[in-house]
């Protein structure tokens, strides 16, 4: 049994500048066995600082990060994480078993173990009957797996993946999070970087938004909603000329032509609409919605253009 | 349409400055190296002159009269070698002389030997034995042709000499013999014998300065073309010179004519071009001695093995003996063998350097920097496997070579070894530091292909160092190219001993450290990701 109450990894105050621009202002968070964390930012935030910095590929300059083994993981004891890279990390004129292999081996898994390793992870990413064809003539759903499953082949306790679903079709984005949640089942914690922000509302158990190498928000999607813009469901009106009547609950703007509401629950919805049975003019649009995770970034980020 | 196709490939070649480096820096850059090598080293008007070992036995009034000659023509850099005393044997002089041709500092050695006197050289220019022997390393055909000629010239010049004491002697007046002139200083060797010491060997004694009244070094290598000597009052007889002062390549083409004029697998005697065939036939000295006809092809020919072999001027014979050439039949495909394996050795190891910069592109880089592999191991064994692929390039290369040419590897697989460890340590370790300092494949390939053939050509692939000048052939040093090839040099062709690779194998050696030392100061960026 997996002790899920202390972290896998924790990131404490960790900083990181390039040529005198910090990259990272002191990043702490901790990462949980079992767990699937969304990291997500504007370009230019510090992701890809930090999931080197974490990965090993650099050192910081102040800060700690810890990584420690859950007791009954059943993977390595090493505190290496795996790295899914962006790309398809892989070397396209090998086999999809030559790849396990010379990938595992650099991962520390003996021969003979991965002589047991490679068909489980080859029937976990469905590739065993292309096992034995070059890389380079894949399609893209299942280069992206193996490009993933060249880097679980030691059973890291935390799995880093930086865009894992870019350009690839539905089934295998499907298959790859099932792929995931696998893993979040053995006890790996994974965190994910994506623009994807569909992906990380459905199936991310927690966020973290990082801006200007700072973390500005971090919890489950109600709680960034809540924290950013309040109440989670909004009703807007839109009139075709200034409202003389009053409208309970609702804000009007400057010109008295627009309004809004926020409702906590959507069962508000009908008491909050019978208002408009008492207005002299009716609206021209009525826009009911509820607050996502890209309202939250932009709540927290601005909408400024960051390249 | 068209105008926009057209205006895009401008626009990506003006934002590409590689690609404006490659388009128009790198024509130019060529140009002024082969410029500078042609310029100064071969077929130019101002060529270098040939690096002549003079290896005297012993100091006969004959062989100071040929060395002031040979050291009064421009065309000549005459020094005279240090040999071992003669109760050494002959075996320890013909060692020294080769030593001396093979430590590279002489285009030619040519050596006089013991009893060089008149009547030795009264044999000689009957043809009836050889008298000289100039020693080659093969390498540089022009600079035997050029030599052979100017022996062939001196010699015609006292056939003349002879001619007209002769026909003085005829008509009973006394030659008008000019004042003699100072002889000059010599640059080696002691001073001249005087000629009450001179042993008699021509009618009169055959100074070169008192014959004609025009100053030695004139008469004998340096005359103006076409010049008309009138030898007595009349009747007069003039007698036609061969002009004395021909180019380099004038001699050679004269050298090239001589040999077509007389097949090499011709049995019957050839004439020889005679250079006073104007002269009556009666006189002994213009008449062309006929000279074998195997004997005339064989003076440029360094790759056929010429040991020994005899140059028959049109009145002297010389031998031309080429040890390295012995008992080989392509000895020179060796150095071809090693000029060609070396360039390509550079732009293959750089390849495959640069799969460093594919890995990092692709993120793959970082997967392995993730992993278990630190960036020493992965530098080693990246370094190591491109090590190896140019071992192998190169014993691919030399084995073809030496099946299908004949360069006899195994006879010299130590010392082949030795370089091609040396070579390839020092071509991975350069491909190595240029892919790390290179920030993309593009720079990559570009960087490449400016400094590699930028050393290939200075450094002797493309062309031979030994008609480059000391400029460039001192310039050439900075490359891999030029280590190698003189080691590989002194492998097939010289034959040295595997302790005096030392030198080659050590800067080689050495360069592999040095750029490996610099790949771990710079390697930090792979890390980086940048």
């Amino acid at each position: 049994m997996i002790d899920r109450a202390l972290p896998i990894l924790r990131l404490d105050a960790v900083r990181k500048s390039w040529r005198g621009r910090e990259a990272l202002r002191g990043i702490s968070l901790q990462l949980y066995p079992g767990e699937m964390l969304g990291f997500f930012g504007p370009n230019g935030a510090g992701k890809t600082t930090m999931i080197r910095c974490i990965a090993g590929l650099v050192t910081p300059d102040g800060g700690q990060i810890e990584f420690r083994v859950p007791d009954g993981f059943p993977g390595a004891k090493t505190v290496r994480p795996g790295l899914v890279p962006q790309n398809i990390a892989v070397y396209p004129d090998l086999t999809v078993r030559q790849n396990l292999e010379v990938f595992g081996r650099l991962e520390g898994v003996s021969r003979q173990q991965l002589r047991e390793r490679i068909p489980e992870v080859l029937e976990w990413a469905a590739l065993t009957d292309r096992a034995d064809s070059l890389a380079k003539t894949l399609s893209g759903g299942m280069q992206r797996r193996l490009n993933i499953s060249c880097s679980v082949l030691h059973r890291p306790a935390v799995l880093l993946l930086d865009e894992p679903t870019v350009g690839v079709d539905p089934q295998s984005r499907e298959r790859i999070y099932a792929m995931m949640q696998q893993l979040k089942e053995q006890g790996t914690a994974v965190l994910i970087t994506t623009h994807q922000l569909e992906e990380v509302e459905t199936r991310c158990d927690r966020i973290v938004v990082i801006d200007h190498g700072t973390i500005v928000a971090e919890g489950q999607l109600q709680d960034l909603i809540l924290k950013s813009l309040g109440l989670p469901h909004r009703v807007m009106l839109e009139f075709a000329r200034a409202v003389e009547d009053e409208l309970p609950g609702f804000e009007l703007d400057a010109q008295r032509t627009a309004a809004v509401c926020r409702m906590a629950d959507m069962q508000q919805l009908p008491a909050i609409l019978q208002v408009l049975a008492k207005l002299s003019q009716t609206p021209l649009r009525i826009d009911v919605r509820s607050f996502g995770l890209q309202d939250v970034f932009l709540a927290l980020t601005g909408r400024s253009l960051r390249e | 349409m068209m105008l926009t196709i057209l205006r895009i490939q401008f626009l990506r070649l003006r934002n590409n400055p590689l690609e404006l480096l490659l388009v128009f820096v790198m024509p130019v850059l060529f140009f002024s190296i082969f410029a500078m090598i042609f310029s100064r080293g071969i077929a130019s008007g101002t060529e270098q002159p040939v690096r002549l070992g003079l290896a005297v036995a012993e100091r006969t009034a004959a062989a100071q009269a040929l060395l002031i000659a040979l050291e009064k023509a421009e065309s000549l850099e005459c020094t005279e070698l240090e040999l071992p005393l003669t109760t050494a044997g002959e075996s320890a002089v013909t060692q020294a002389v080769e030593r001396a041709q093979n430590s590279g500092r002489y285009d030619l050695v040519l050596q006089l030997p013991q009893g060089f006197d008149d009547s030795a050289e009264a044999a000689a220019i009957s043809g009836k034995q050889p008298l000289l022997r100039v020693i080659t390393d093969g390498q540089n055909a022009m600079a035997v042709a050029i030599v052979t000629s100017r022996l062939k010239e001196y010699y015609a010049r006292r056939r003349m000499e002879e001619a007209a004491q002769t026909l003085q002697t005829l008509v009973s007046r006394p030659p008008r013999v000019a004042p003699r002139p100072v002889m000059p200083a010599r640059k080696t060797g002691p001073e001249p014998a005087t000629p009450a010491e001179l042993p008699p060997a021509f009618p009169h004694p055959p100074l070169p300065d008192e014959i004609f009244s025009t100053p030695p070094a004139d008469r004998l290598l340096g005359e103006p073309p076409n010049r008309l000597i009138t030898v007595w009052d009349p009747p007069a007889l003039e007698l036609q010179l061969r002009p004395a002062e021909m180019t380099n390549t004038a001699l050679l083409a004269e050298s090239a004519r001589s040999a077509m004029a007389a097949p090499a697998t011709a049995p019957a005697p050839a004439p020889a071009p005679a250079p006073a065939a104007a002269a009556p036939a009666t006189v002994k000295a213009t008449a062309a001695e006929p000279a074998p006809a195997e004997l005339q092809s064989t003076v440029p020919a360094a790759e056929a093995p010429v040991t020994p072999n005899v140059a028959a001027g049109d009145d002297v014979r010389i031998d031309v003996v080429n040890p390295q050439a012995d008992g080989r039949t392509n000895p020179r495909i060796a150095m071809y063998a090693a000029g060609i394996a070396v360039l390509f050795l550079l732009f293959a190891c750089t390849g495959h350097a640069g799969t460093m910069l594919d890995e990092a592109e692709s993120g793959t880089l970082d997967r392995i920097l993730a992993s278990h592999a630190g960036l020493l191991q992965i530098l080693g064994g990246k370094w190591l496997g491109i090590f190896l692929m140019g071992c192998l390039q190169l014993t691919v290369m030399f084995v073809f070579a030496d099946v299908v040419f004949g360069i006899e590897l195994r006879r010299h697989a130590v010392g082949f070894a030795v370089m091609a460890v040396c070579t390839s340590a020092a071509t991975s370790g350069f491909a190595l530091l240029l892919a790390t300092l290179c920030r993309s494949r593009a720079q990559l390939n570009a960087a490449a292909t400016v400094i590699i053939l930028s050393m290939s050509a200075i450094g002797g692939s493309m062309i031979p160092r030994f008609v480059m000048s000391e400029r460039m052939k001192e310039l050439g040093r900075w490359s891999f190219n030029a280590w190698a090839l003189d080691g590989f040099q002194k492998v097939f062709w010289f034959r040295t001993p595997l302790a005096e690779l030392q030198t080659e194998a050590a800067v080689l050696l050495g360069s592999a450290f040095v750029m490996a030392v610099l790949t771990l100061m710079f390697s930090g960026r792979w890390k980086r990701g940048m």
